[in-house]
């Protein structure tokens, strides 16, 4: 695959989907990419660093609930996605202190146990969340240009307005892979000792990669409160986590284009599964596990190991940037 | 001195590892340390490079108290340690294998092409196989590699554990023989279960027992030493 020719036409293609006219196809491309850049974060953290985190649903729920509080209490769209991004990315830092330095399996339920933490706070603390009835009537993000305002209330209007803050990220999301930050992630992926041995501080990479998984994740989350306009704490449920590992595990954890394709199938799943909601988890589950057990590496992976073999050149994993 | 090393006592939990441990290394110097397994010899070195803090005692280096630093600062100090069994990032090629080991002056661009001539003049094989996967290369090329990752950020000492690992004979000989040329830069600290190869390139040895030194002197008194000939040379 050529991705200078495949990026530019993907980016065409979906500049033109609102011709076809159907605003159930835009619905489902708008949460594909909000759900896309969840998934890019996870991939950071998991693909990348190695560390299986399963947080990265309540970070999500935790970004969606704190701009949308902010905005309901009159702030601007913009600056309360700042706020919540902030917000997350503090409370990232601390729970990757205090769980980062657990190994392997400890380490993933150590951050199932703080999604746990989160959901129970979001759902019982009645006073600030509402708890269950949860927040309704969340208004669109609008911006000023030169005195014209331009609402994203439309469908159409916030599908473009997300193919553009995906754009940002996913450059965010290849600088982070691409720089000596990346390099370095890879390197503790590989051989945390050795990583250990030749000076890296451990904790303090490690704690980087998972607030920057965090902070993938709370924009998604802030931009989903703004497109659905109501949410409930469901949200940030493990439920999530797991959607998420899903995507980054079937696309192909440790590629870049991994957290796309995976999504794209968990998204497709949900849809067509929509009146059967009660088993989608079910199902993503048997997608899951036969993800792991045929084809361990995912999708994008096995693309990348089977060109590897048969060109005998480094396998994609295994490539990072300048140090 | 280099390094000096005093009265070191390392414990796990309440087992004692190290029991008063004195050593002591000259710039420019290679020194043994011979001792069979369980000695003590990789906790010495785990202690010296900061991944195990020590119980009670001294380490000096460059005349500054080092015990009890964390690896990332040993290694800014100016010691590499060079682990048991070819610790390599086997999936990245040689090249990232070698830039990783520069990690932590990873700011000097310069510095880091001066380094990798140096490697690559004491290696010409890792040049002609600088893009190669670094798992997939024979073992004495990966022992290469795994000393030169750790001679790329221009240590004082080289901390060296096991070198001659799973070699041949010959092949453990042309590891030593390297050490001779780095040793006016790097001075090593080599550890062996095959004390035979390394006396042979050493100025000075230690025999380790049981956590303590039981003999120490010039490489050559070591070697002739009736005890250490039965247990360490097989002679």
């Amino acid at each position: 695959m050529n991705w200078k020719i495949v990026c530019p036409t993907i980016l065409v293609l979906a500049l033109l989907l609102p011709l076809t006219g159907s605003s159930y196809a835009i619905r489902i491309s708008t949460l594909f990419i909000i759900y896309t850049i969840a998934a890019m974060g996870l991939n950071i953290i998991i693909g990348y660093t190695g560390q299986a985190s399963l947080t990265q649903g309540a970070f999500y729920g935790l970004g969606a609930y704190v701009s949308a509080l902010l905005v309901l209490n009159g702030w601007s769209f913009w600056s309360s996605l700042v706020v919540a991004v902030a917000f997350v990315a503090a409370v990232a830092f601390l729970i990757g202190l205090m769980t980062l330095r657990l190994k392997g399996a400890y380490f993933a339920i150590a951050t199932l146990l703080f999604n746990v933490i989160i959901y129970e706070i979001v759902d019982k603390w009645d006073e600030v969340t509402r708890g269950p009835r949860g927040l309704f009537g969340i208004p669109s993000p609008a911006i000023e240009i030169g005195g014209v305002s331009i609402s994203f209330s439309g469908t159409q209007n916030f599908y473009y307005l997300m193919l553009a803050v995906l754009v940002i990220m996913t450059v965010l999301y290849w600088i982070i892979i691409k720089s000596p930050f990346g390099s370095i992630i890879v390197a503790i992926r590989e051989n945390e000792l050795l990583a250990e041995y030749a000076g890296v501080n451990l904790t303090k990479f490690k704690v980087a990669s998972f607030v920057f998984s965090a902070i993938f994740a709370s924009v998604a989350g802030a931009f989903y409160s703004a497109y659905i306009g109501s949410i409930f704490p469901d949200i940030t449920s493990f439920v999530n986590s797991f959607a998420f590992l899903t995507a980054v595990i079937f696309g192909g954890a440790g590629t870049l284009a991994g957290p796309f394709v995976g999504t794209a199938v968990v998204t497709l799943i949900n849809e067509v599964f929509f009146t059967l909601a009660q088993y989608t988890v079910l199902i993503q589950g048997i997608v899951f596990l036969l993800a792991i057990l045929f084809m361990p590496k995912g999708v994008m992976g096995t693309y990348y190991s089977r060109k590897a073999e048969k060109g005998g050149e480094l396998p994609k994993r295994a490539i990072m940037g300048k140090l | 001195m280099l390094l000096e090393v005093k009265d070191l006592h390392v414990a796990y939990g309440s087992y004692e590892v190290l029991r008063g441990v004195n050593l002591e290394i000259d710039y420019g110097e290679i020194v043994s340390i011979i001792g069979s397994n369980g000695a003590g010899k990789s906790t010495l070195f785990r202690t010296i490079s900061g991944f195990i803090k020590p119980k009670s005692g001294s380490i000096r280096f460059d005349g500054e108290e080092i015990a009890g630093k964390s690896p990332e600062e040993i290694v800014t100090i100016g010691i590499t340690h060079c682990p048991e069994g070819r610790f390599l990032f086997p999936d990245l090629s040689v090249y990232k294998n070698l830039l990783l080991g520069y990690f932590t002056n990873r700011r000097d661009k310069d510095g880091f092409k001066k380094r990798l001539e140096y490697v690559f003049e004491i290696f010409p094989v890792l040049r002609e196989r600088i893009n190669q996967r670094a798992g997939t290369m024979s073992g004495g090329e990966q022992q290469m590699l795994a000393i030169a990752r750790a001679l790329m950020p221009k240590p004082k000492l080289l901390l060296l554990d096991e070198p001659s690992f799973g070699l041949s004979p010959k092949l453990s000989w042309s590891v030593f023989e390297v050490l001779k040329e780095i040793k006016n830069d790097t001075a090593v600290l080599v550890s062996e279960q095959n004390a035979s190869l390394s006396l042979k390139v050493s100025d000075r040895a230690y025999v380790i027992e049981l956590g303590e030194i039981r003999l120490s002197g010039k490489a050559d008194e070591v070697m002739a030493n009736p005890e250490v000939k039965k247990a360490y040379l097989g002679i």
